[in-house]
């Protein structure tokens, strides 16, 4: 009795801790995301006008400026067009590309695979940014230097690099499907539209969110390869020139951006789960 | 077969790249004045289009516009039309220029332009042609920044339009009790910086630690204005080459000394990268009631300070913009102690100090070597840089005219006519147009840092590790040594 | 291992090589003499006409430009340009990168060569033995479905060779040039050799930096790596517990953060942490005005890396909590009912049981993350706010890494030093490649692919 009752005094101690620790770490988690949602919403939009963590006063104006304002330093419209089309149109192509790399990687035995194989992971870990003069050169060369498609064509062809989460997936798919279809006479086409496809749409909603918020969200490709371009900014070129008096424009600009993706990240949250950790799981 | 098919594919792609060819031919050797100048001879170009990357002030401010408006309707006639390239002002001539990314005609600082020039980026100007190389129109030490020995000539590269150099912003309502013996417009205390550091030094003492208020305040993070404080007690940047590097020369420590004792009184903030921003927002909320930095941002000051009047204050827009015309004042940079020391009390006012010296720079038009259209571009230049044009400009943005009329017009404001008389002085030093000036301003800039943050964080107040000339005159001494050891690597 | 076996393989190929030669049929013969001739005289006359002009192909190539671009590679150009005069000159930076790419398209071809010359020997082999020969149409049939990874990896490796390898390619040959913004086009850019990596390790500057950067980036990797695994894991433990109501509540926090945009994170933490930010006011609140930390400040040291710990700590955590979470619902329950039953308290639960399961399970991605940290480029970049040039640093501050560094020699200020950032860029490849290299091949999930089916 009095055992039983110093182990439930144990546990009420041990879960107090517990909510007291998650208490802490949301608040450390959430409490930067309501910060820059608050100074969105600052009067008179410059940092120095705090009164410490918080905004003096406070207006939608900002709000109003964000959309309507068309000045060098402010033409968010345009930059979330060009965003925009970045990102979807390099998210379609990149998914495609990896999907069918990894597909590929996993499914088929070929002679240059193991090979192909360690070189995609030794230029994996070379970032391509690494690369920046070379890439400037040669977008140049291609005229795809000052253009978004250049853009859109640099991403996806680098997608397939990171093929290794999607043919973990792939992996885990029993050959002995793919077997029996083929000995009914499906093609390897048919195999792969009618039976792989629909096994893996977790995987490429996963792949497809990876692929858009990559592009979404860079800063470097765009700022080395759109050439200073106005017309061709992105919100991310956009908000980085933004300077300190520009703060709350600044804290609009990046919550606009930010919440598709919180969106789609809690919309998709079983998917994204399922792919973190199809790279990763194996025994 | 099947390898055959994945190779053809991509050999396609090779052909597709292999879409232009370079060629040409050329040789080195001599040539005339002719010969050089040759894209400038003839007819200008009809019916063409000028990409002009302006500076982000005169875009925002609306005054480009204006500029571009006026030119086209000019040159309707022919056909050339100017319009603004849409660029970052970062954008580097030097990578993008020989790709064709380019713009046409570009506005910068001298040394940007000068770094341009030493690789054949932008073109040498026929002066004999353009207005403000007339005699007397633009003085000597502007002209002289855009100089440079090619072709075994001297030769220009740019067109002077405004000049760059700190002055002293202040507002009024804060120094409204303080006396002008001299009456000349100027309180006392903003006329020495021994009278500035002890009237800051007051301001301080009486205000809270939760709202401090500060007198003085400048950006310690800033190679260009500190530099100054070096330069007015005998230091120079470069001797006859750029291997004598005189930042240690005369008795330069003592400006690191000022540096100290005005760091003492400032807010924390002057050593952060962002202070120059902030301080708009600063002097307008009544944190800060002076500090120096370019005429050229006037304009930000101004826009700080009627936003604030007009929010706070309810007024409307045009009441609210009088008042901040009204308060805001511009004055020449305070006269510095001969002893070096601040904290010591002046006995003579005039006697016991001298005039400062400052860093200047020359911001202009160059026109690209990579433009299709180099005559139309010339004509763009040269209207830019007229007379009108220029006045028009300095009221708008409050900028200094490089040329003399322009400074000397009625519509200019009066800073203009303050700052010529100094550069006529020869009280403004110009930044020299040589590529090797980028390595002393990093070195400098840490040197800087560490000499103040002495004071600020570590010394809380007063100096610890260089409290003495002698360690400042050892750090003066190892940052040229520094600075040696980069220009050697390039 | 080593040179023996090679020049054995080598001396094993050139005699197949004549053996080859010795035994082919005739229509081998005939396609060494012009590619798709064999095919022709196999019946095969769609195959025939597309290699017959792919050879018209290469040759129009390399009589036009690609001989001219293959010496371009080795002079850099001959006559430098004026553009103040109008002269055109050679731009020494695409004759480069035009010669890469004529070498990789002579490879090609000769690749071709010798399988047109293989094919053309196979099917006449098959025809000798009265086999059925391939249509053009059944061929192509063929090739979309039992050869289908062709199909689906044509497009992917060519983008993968344009937009990865060549760039490869070029940062690595511009290491042995002396191309800089002083001497970039219209100048000429010159092979200089190991110059580049002389100077790297011989100017005190230099050498000083690199020391400097190099110690600090791989304690970086090694805190950053451990710091989020070991939050992500600890997180994800925390909200597994059992007492803990509301999972997915708790989760949604960390899953908030992963969401917002890099970028955006780590520039509203610079304003945060600098100089006049909340961090500092609360600081001086609590503790008075001297008590200010100058967190992000030209010559900060060791504040600056705590900042940038913590702010990239924030930042990783939770995808390392998604993925502990996921591996540790692959977890056999029954163990730890065991263990209790024996007694092991939550500590030795931890230690013996969760911590090597989930370290095992998650050892590729470690690995990946250890890598991507060294390569962190962000967290110095939009912390300190670009390039910052901090005392006994050249062109670099305490938190650069060395990826920053190269960053900020190739394009960070006035002056851009691509030879000695390419030269650097090697450096790095060289020291994550043999690491992960190595890594990768020893780990289990590597090894076992295959049995895993």
């Amino acid at each position: 009795m009095k055992r039983s009752k110093g182990i439930r005094a144990k546990r009420m101690l041990d879960s107090a801790w517990s909510y007291l620790l998650l208490l802490a770490i949301a608040f450390v988690f959430f409490f930067p995301c309501f910060w820059l949602i608050l100074s969105s919403f600052s009067a008179t939009g410059s940092i120095y006008d705090y009164v410490g963590f918080f905004p003096k006063a406070y207006s939608s104006s900002t709000w109003i400026e964000l959309f309507t304002k068309r000045t060098p330093s402010c033409n968010y419209g345009i930059w979330l067009g060009n965003t925009l089309y970045v990102a979807v149109l390099s998210s379609i192509v990149s998914t495609i590309l990896v999907i069918l790399t990894a597909y590929t990687m996993s499914r088929f035995r070929f002679k240059s695979r193991k090979s192909m194989m360690q070189l995609t992971l030794l230029f994996g870990i070379f970032p391509n940014f690494m690369n920046m003069t070379a890439l400037f050169v040669i977008m140049t060369q291609l005229h795809l230097f000052n253009n978004l498609n250049g853009l859109i064509v640099l991403y996806s062809c680098s997608a397939p690099i990171g093929y290794l989460t999607q043919k973990g997936f792939f992996d885990t798919i029993p050959n002995s499907i793919y077997d029996a279809a083929r000995i009914d006479g499906a093609t390897n086409f048919q195999v792969f539209v009618k039976m792989t496809l629909p096994l893996s749409k977790a995987m490429i909603v996963y792949t497809a969110l990876t692929s858009f918020t990559f592009p979404w969200s860079d800063f470097i490709l765009p700022q080395m390869l759109l050439g200073g371009n106005k017309d061709n900014y992105t919100v991310a070129i956009g908000l980085n020139e933004m300077t300190d008096d520009m703060f709350s424009l600044f804290a609009a600009g990046s919550v606009f951006i930010a919440v598709p993706i919180v969106a789609l990240y809690f919309g998709l949250a079983k998917f994204l789960v399922n792919g973190v950790a199809a790279g990763a799981v194996k025994e | 077969m099947k390898k055959l098919l994945a190779v053809l594919f991509a050999v396609t792609i090779g052909f597709v790249w292999m879409s232009g060819c370079s060629g040409g031919g050329g040789s080195e050797g001599e040539y005339s004045y002719e010969e050089i100048m040759a894209k400038f001879t003839g007819e200008p170009e009809r019916n063409v289009t000028l990409k002009v990357l302006e500076n982000d002030i005169a875009v925002d401010e609306g005054y480009f516009d204006e500029l571009i408006a006026a030119f086209n309707a000019r040159y309707a006639e022919y056909g050339i039309k100017a319009e603004d390239a849409n660029m970052s002002q970062y954008t580097d001539l030097e990578k993008n220029g020989p790709l064709g990314y380019g713009p046409d005609v570009l506005y910068d600082a001298n040394d940007k332009i000068m770094r341009y020039a030493e690789n054949n980026h932008v073109l040498p100007l026929p002066t004999e042609r353009l207005d403000v190389y007339r005699e007397g129109v633009t003085d000597e030490a502007i002209a002289q920044t855009y100089a440079m020995r090619k072709y075994g000539m001297d030769l220009k590269f740019g067109i002077p339009i405004a000049v760059q150099t700190p002055v002293l912003f202040y507002r009024k309502d804060r120094f409204a009790r303080e006396a002008d013996a001299d009456g000349n417009g100027t309180p006392d205390v903003l006329e020495t910086y021994s009278a500035l550091y002890e009237y800051s030094k007051g301001i301080r003492a009486g205000s809270t630690n939760d709202e401090p208020v500060y007198g003085y305040v400048q950006s310690l993070n800033n190679e260009y204005f500190n530099f100054g404080y070096l330069l007015s007690y005998g230091a120079y940047i470069f001797g006859e080459t750029t291997q004598d590097i005189g930042l240690a020369a005369g008795e330069s420590y003592k400006g690191l000394q000022v540096m100290q004792d005005l760091a003492s009184v400032m807010d924390r903030d002057a050593s952060s990268d962002t202070y120059t921003v902030q301080a708009y927002a600063s002097l307008a909320g009544g944190k800060y009631a002076a500090t120096i930095t370019t005429p050229d941002v006037y304009v930000k000051f101004f826009k700080a300070l009627a936003d604030r009047y007009e929010k706070s204050e309810k007024l409307t827009r045009a009441e609210a913009e009088a008042k901040a015309r009204e308060n805001l004042m511009v004055a020449n940079v305070p006269r510095l102690p001969v002893s070096g020391n601040l904290k010591e009390p002046l006995r003579d006012a005039q006697g016991d100090t001298f005039a400062a010296t400052t860093m200047g720079g020359v911001n202009g038009y160059a026109i690209s070597s990579y433009t299709k259209s180099p005559k139309a571009c010339l004509l763009f230049a040269e209207f830019a840089s007229q007379y009108e044009q220029v006045v028009a400009r300095s009221a708008k943005l409050g900028i200094v005219p490089a040329r003399k009329d322009a400074a000397q017009a009625q519509q200019v404001s009066g800073y203009s006519r303050m700052v010529y008389e100094r550069i006529e002085q020869g009280r403004v030093v110009m930044m020299p147009s040589v590529r090797a000036l980028t390595y002393v301003w990093s070195s400098v800039g840490s040197m800087f840092a560490a000499v103040t943050d002495d004071v600020t964080i570590k010394g809380n107040g007063s100096p610890k590790e260089y409290a003495s000339a002698q360690s400042l005159t050892a750090l003066l001494n190892k940052t040229v040594e520094d600075i040696k050891k980069t220009m050697q690597i390039a | 291992m080593g040179a023996e076996s090679r020049s054995q393989r080598a001396g094993g190929l050139w005699k197949s090589v004549q053996r080859f030669f010795k035994t082919c049929t005739l229509s081998a013969k005939y396609s060494m003499l012009w590619m798709g001739l064999g095919q022709f005289r196999n019946g095969q006359i769609g195959k025939g006409v597309l290699l017959l002009l792919t050879e018209i192909g290469f040759i129009v190539y390399f009589a036009s430009v690609g001989v001219r671009d293959l010496i371009g590679l080795f002079t850099l150009g001959t006559r430098a340009g004026d553009p103040i005069l109008g002269i055109a000159g050679d731009n020494s930076i695409t004759m480069l990168i035009r010669g890469v790419l004529s070498v990789l398209l002579a490879v090609c071809f000769v690749f071709l060569y010798w399988q047109n010359v293989r094919d053309a020997n196979k099917i006449a082999l098959r025809r000798r033995e009265g086999r059925q020969v391939n249509t053009f149409l059944q061929s192509l049939r063929a090739l979309a479905d039992e050869r289908f990874y062709v199909v689906t990896l044509a497009l992917p490796v060519a983008g993968v060779v344009v937009f990865n390898v060549l760039p490869i390619i070029f940062t690595v040959l511009t290491a042995f040039t002396n191309y800089s913004s002083q001497i970039a086009p219209p100048k000429l850019v010159r092979w200089i050799g190991f110059g580049n990596f002389v100077t790297l390790f011989t100017v005190t500057s230099y050498i000083r930096t690199i020391g400097k950067i190099f110690v600090w980036n791989c304690l970086w990797a090694v805190l950053a790596t451990s710091l989020s695994y070991f939050g992500g894991l600890s997180l994800a433990l925390l909200i597994n517990k059992n007492c803990v109501k509301g999972k997915r509540f708790w989760r949604a926090f960390p899953i908030l953060a992963y969401a917002v945009p890099g970028f955006i994170t780590m520039i509203g933490f610079r304003y945060m942490f600098s100089g006049m930010g909340p961090i500092n006011w609360l600081i001086v609140k609590l503790m008075g005005e001297f008590a200010r930390v100058d967190f992000l400040g030209i010559n900060a040291v060791w504040a600056a890396r705590a900042v940038c710990l913590l702010v990239n700590t924030w930042v990783t955590v939770p995808a390392s909590m998604l993925l502990s979470t996921s591996v540790l619902s692959n977890m056999n329950r029954d163990m730890y009912e065991a263990a209790d039953l024996d007694g092991a308290s939550g500590i030795q639960q931890f230690a013996y049981l969760t911590l090597p399961f989930v370290f095992f399970a998650t050892t590729p991605i470690l690995i990946a993350q250890l890598i991507g940290n060294f390569n962190n480029f962000g967290i110095s970049f939009f912390l300190r706010g670009g390039l910052i040039n901090s005392r006994e640093y050249f062109n670099a501050n305490s938190t650069d890494l060395l990826i920053n560094w190269l960053y900020n020699l190739a394009l960070g200020g006035s002056n851009n030093y691509y030879g000695l950032a390419s030269a650097v860029s090697i450096l790095i490849f060289l020291l994550t490649g043999t690491f992960s290299l190595l890594a990768y091949i020893a780990s289990p999930s590597y090894r076992r692919e295959d049995t895993y089916k």
